[in-house]
C-alpha cells in the first residue's frame, strides 16, 4: 500500500510539472529589451539584466547577480547619465548605477507589468504599466502624478518636449501635460495599440493598430489620415526624414509619405515582419519573425539580407555605427552586425 | 496537426461566447465549460456505467463463486471471467475508454482558456494566429478584458482586504472543497475493507484536492475558475444520473442508518427479486 501511495503522489507530481509547464501563466515571455550607447549595451530578458561592451559583447555585470524566478525583465530600458531605468513582469520598477549595476532605487506601487520601456522629459520619468496607469517619477523614484488609461499600456511614450503621448490598448492615444499628467486631447484610433508610434518634428504622430497606421495631428488630436493593412501588423512605425516605416503579418514593408498617407515604396519578405525598423546611414533595417534581417535602401532597393538563428520579435537597435538584435529561442541572445550587415560579436547568457 | 484540429476550434469557441456575452472572460469560461461538459455528457454516463458494471460484478455471489473455485488456475479464472463478461453483457474497456476521450478534450480546454488570457504582446500575436479572421475579428477581440469579478484571470486570484496584510486566494480554497466534494459525493462505499479499489479512491479523494488547489493557487485564475466549474458541472452531472452519494458528505443524524452502498444498491434489488 505504501508503494501505491509513492506511485500515487509520485504521478500527481508528474500531472503538476506537465500542466505548469503548458501553462502560460507562469512563463510569460517577450523579446529582449534592448538599448546602448558609444560604450555599452544594455539587454534586459528573461532573469536577467546585462550591460555588455559595445565593442565585443563581452559582460560587464547582470542583474540581479543571482536569478530569481519570480522577477522576470523584458521591457527595454531607458538610460539616462547615471541611471539604467526598466520595469519587470511583476510591478517593481528598478533605477540602476549603469557603471556597476548596484541598485539606487526601486518604485513599487503599479498593479501589473512594466511591458513597455520607460521615457524621460526634463527631469522627470514616465514608466507604463499593464496596470493602465502611467507613473511619473522624479529621478529618485517618487511619484510626481499618475494617469489612468482605460487599458493596458503596452507601449513607451513619446515627448516632443511640451506634451506626453501614450498609446493604450484601450483604442487611444493621450496626449498629457507633462508637469501634471493631466489630459490635454485624446483620439480614438479604432483598434488597441500596441507599439510604441512614431512621433514626426512637425507633429504628427504615427500609430500603428492591429490592421491599420493612423496618424493624429500633436496639436489637436484629429485624425490626419490612415491606411487599412487587412493582412494583420505587428510591427512599429519609425519615422525619417518625413517618411514612416513599417512592415506586415505577411512580410510587406511599407514607406508611407508621413503627412499624407501616400505609399512611397514597399517591398515583400517572406516573413512577419516584427518590432521597429532602425535607421542606418544608408537606409532601414527590417527583422523578419524567422531570423531574417534586411536592410532597404530609402528608395526601396535591397541592400543585404542576412539569417540569424532563432526567432526575432523586435528589430535591431542602433548603438555607436552598430545594429544590436535580440534574439529569441536561438543560440544566441544579442547579435552585433555592423551597418554592412557583417557579424561583430554574439552573446550567449552562460557562456 | 493537434493545434488545428483541436486548439483553434476551442480557442474561436471560447472568443466567440466571450464576445456573445458583452466581453466577459469570467462568463465565457463558465459557459465554455458547460457546454464542453455537456457535448461529453454521453461519454460521462457510458462512462460511468461502465464503472458500475465493473463494481457490482465484484460484488455478485456468482463471479465470487467462479473467483473461489478457479482461484489455483489464472488461466480459466481468466476465460471464465471473459465468459462472465460476455454473460452480463460487460465491456471491461467502457469506463477506461471514455475518459480516455475525455482527457484530451480536457487538455484542450485546458490549453484553450491558457491560450486566450492574454497578457503580452507575444501572447497576442499568438493568439491573433489562432482566430479564424472569417470568423472573428481580431482588432475588435482585442483588448481582451481578462477582469472578472475581483479577478484579473491571466494572474494566480488573491482578494486583499483592506484590514489583512495578505491576500486570501479564495477561489483556490473554492476549488480544494469542490473537488474534495464531488470526489466524495461520487465515491461508493465498499463491503470489503480490503478492496484495493476503494483505498485507491480515498488516496484519491485526499491527494487530488490537494493537487488541485496548488494548481489553482499558482496558475492564472482564468484556470482555477475552470476547475472550480467544472466540478460544480461534474457533481450536477452525477446528481441528474442519480449517482450522488450525499451520505459521504453530509453527517448523519443520531439514529439515522447508513445509506446503501450505490454500487451495491442493484444488487440487492437483485436478490430481491430473486427471492
Amino acid at each position: 500500500m505504501k508503494t501505491k501511495k509513492i506511485v500515487v503522489l509520485f504521478l500527481f507530481l508528474i500531472l503538476a510539472m506537465l500542466l505548469t509547464a503548458c501553462s502560460g501563466a507562469l512563463t510569460a515571455s517577450s523579446w529582449p529589451g534592448i538599448k546602448g550607447n558609444d560604450e555599452t549595451v544594455y539587454v534586459t530578458y528573461a532573469s536577467q539584466v546585462y550591460s555588455l561592451r559595445l565593442k565585443d559583447g563581452s559582460i560587464n555585470w547582470k542583474y540581479p547577480e543571482k536569478a530569481e524566478a519570480a522577477k522576470t525583465f523584458f521591457a527595454q530600458p531607458l538610460l539616462l547619465d547615471d541611471q539604467l531605468l526598466f520595469g519587470d513582469y511583476v510591478n517593481t520598477f528598478y533605477s540602476l548605477d549603469p557603471n556597476n549595476g548596484s541598485l539606487n532605487w526601486t518604485f513599487d506601487e503599479a498593479k501589473g507589468r512594466y511591458i513597455g520601456g520607460a521615457m524621460s522629459v526634463d527631469d522627470l520619468i514616465v514608466a507604463p504599466n499593464a496596470d493602465h496607469v502611467l507613473y511619473a517619477l522624479d529621478l529618485n523614484g517618487n511619484k510626481k502624478w499618475e494617469f489612468e488609461a482605460g487599458h493596458a499600456l503596452w507601449s513607451t511614450p513619446l515627448t516632443d518636449g511640451e506634451a506626453i503621448y501614450v498609446a493604450s490598448m484601450d483604442h487611444f492615444v493621450y496626449a498629457l501635460n507633462k508637469n501634471t499628467g493631466s489630459k490635454i486631447w485624446e483620439a480614438d484610433l479604432g483598434g488597441s495599440i500596441i507599439y510604441q508610434p512614431a512621433l514626426t518634428p512637425d507633429g504628427i504622430l504615427v500609430a500603428a493598430t492591429v490592421n491599420e497606421v493612423v496618424a493624429v495631428n500633436t496639436t489637436s488630436g484629429n485624425v490626419l489620415w490612415r491606411m487599412e493593412i487587412p493582412d494583420g501588423l505587428w510591427s512599429e512605425p519609425v519615422e525619417n526624414e518625413g517618411v514612416v516605416y513599417f512592415g506586415n503579418a505577411l512580410g510587406k514593408i511599407y514607406a508611407l509619405d508621413a503627412a499624407t498617407g501616400d505609399l512611397k515604396w514597399d517591398y515583400t519578405i517572406d516573413q512577419l515582419v516584427a518590432g521597429a525598423a532602425a535607421v542606418i546611414p544608408e537606409g532601414v533595417v527590417f527583422a523578419g519573425e524567422l531570423g531574417k534581417v534586411i536592410a532597404i535602401d530609402f528608395n526601396g532597393e535591397l541592400l543585404w539580407t542576412r539569417q540569424v538563428d532563432g526567432k526575432l520579435y523586435t528589430g535591431p537597435v542602433v548603438a555607436d555605427g552598430m545594429l544590436v538584435l535580440g534574439v529569441v529561442g536561438g543560440e544566441d541572445l544579442v547579435i552585433a552586425f555592423n551597418y554592412e550587415g557583417s557579424e561583430i560579436w554574439s552573446f550567449t547568457p552562460g557562456k | 496537426m493537434w493545434d488545428t484540429l483541436v486548439i483553434t476550434p476551442f480557442i474561436n469557441a471560447l472568443l466567440f461566447i466571450y464576445k456573445l456575452v458583452g466581453s466577459n472572460f469570467g462568463i465565457a469560461i463558465i459557459l465554455f465549460t458547460i457546454l464542453i461538459r455537456l457535448v461529453t455528457h454521453p461519454l460521462m454516463v457510458k462512462q460511468i456505467k461502465g464503472a458500475q458494471g465493473m463494481q457490482e460484478m465484484q460484488q455478485d455471489p456468482e463471479w465470487l463463486k467462479i473467483q473461489e473455485k478457479y482461484k489455483g488456475d489464472k488461466e480459466k479464472l481468466a476465460q471464465e471471467q471473459m465468459a462472465y463478461y460476455k454473460e452480463k453483457g460487460i465491456s471491461p474497456f467502457a469506463s477506461c475508454l471514455p475518459t480516455l476521450i475525455q482527457f484530451p478534450i480536457i487538455i484542450a480546454l485546458y490549453q484553450s482558456v491558457i491560450a486566450a488570457l492574454v497578457s503580452t504582446p507575444v501572447e497576442t500575436l499568438n493568439l491573433a494566429r489562432h482566430v479564424y479572421p472569417q470568423f472573428l475579428d481580431v482588432a475588435n477581440l482585442l483588448p481582451l478584458n481578462s477582469t472578472f469579478l475581483w479577478m484579473d484571470l491571466g494572474a494566480p486570484e488573491r482578494l486583499n482586504l483592506s484590514f489583512l496584510p495578505f491576500g486570501i486566494p479564495v477561489l483556490a480554497i473554492v476549488v480544494v472543497i469542490s473537488t474534495y466534494v464531488q470526489s466524495k459525493l461520487i465515491q461508493t462505499p465498499s463491503a470489503n475493507p480490503k478492496d484495493q479499489a476503494a483505498m485507491m479512491s480515498n488516496m484519491m479523494s485526499l491527494y487530488m484536492p490537494l493537487f488541485m488547489g496548488y494548481l489553482a493557487l499558482t496558475l492564472a485564475s482564468g484556470l482555477a475558475l475552470y476547475f472550480l466549474v467544472s466540478n460544480l458541472v461534474g457533481i450536477g452531472q452525477y446528481a441528474l444520473l442519480g449517482k450522488v452519494n450525499w451520505s459521504n458528505v453530509i453527517p448523519k443524524l443520531p439514529g439515522q442508518k447508513p445509506a446503501p452502498a450505490l454500487a451495491g444498491r442493484k444488487t440487492a434489488d437483485v436478490k430481491k427479486k430473486k427471492k
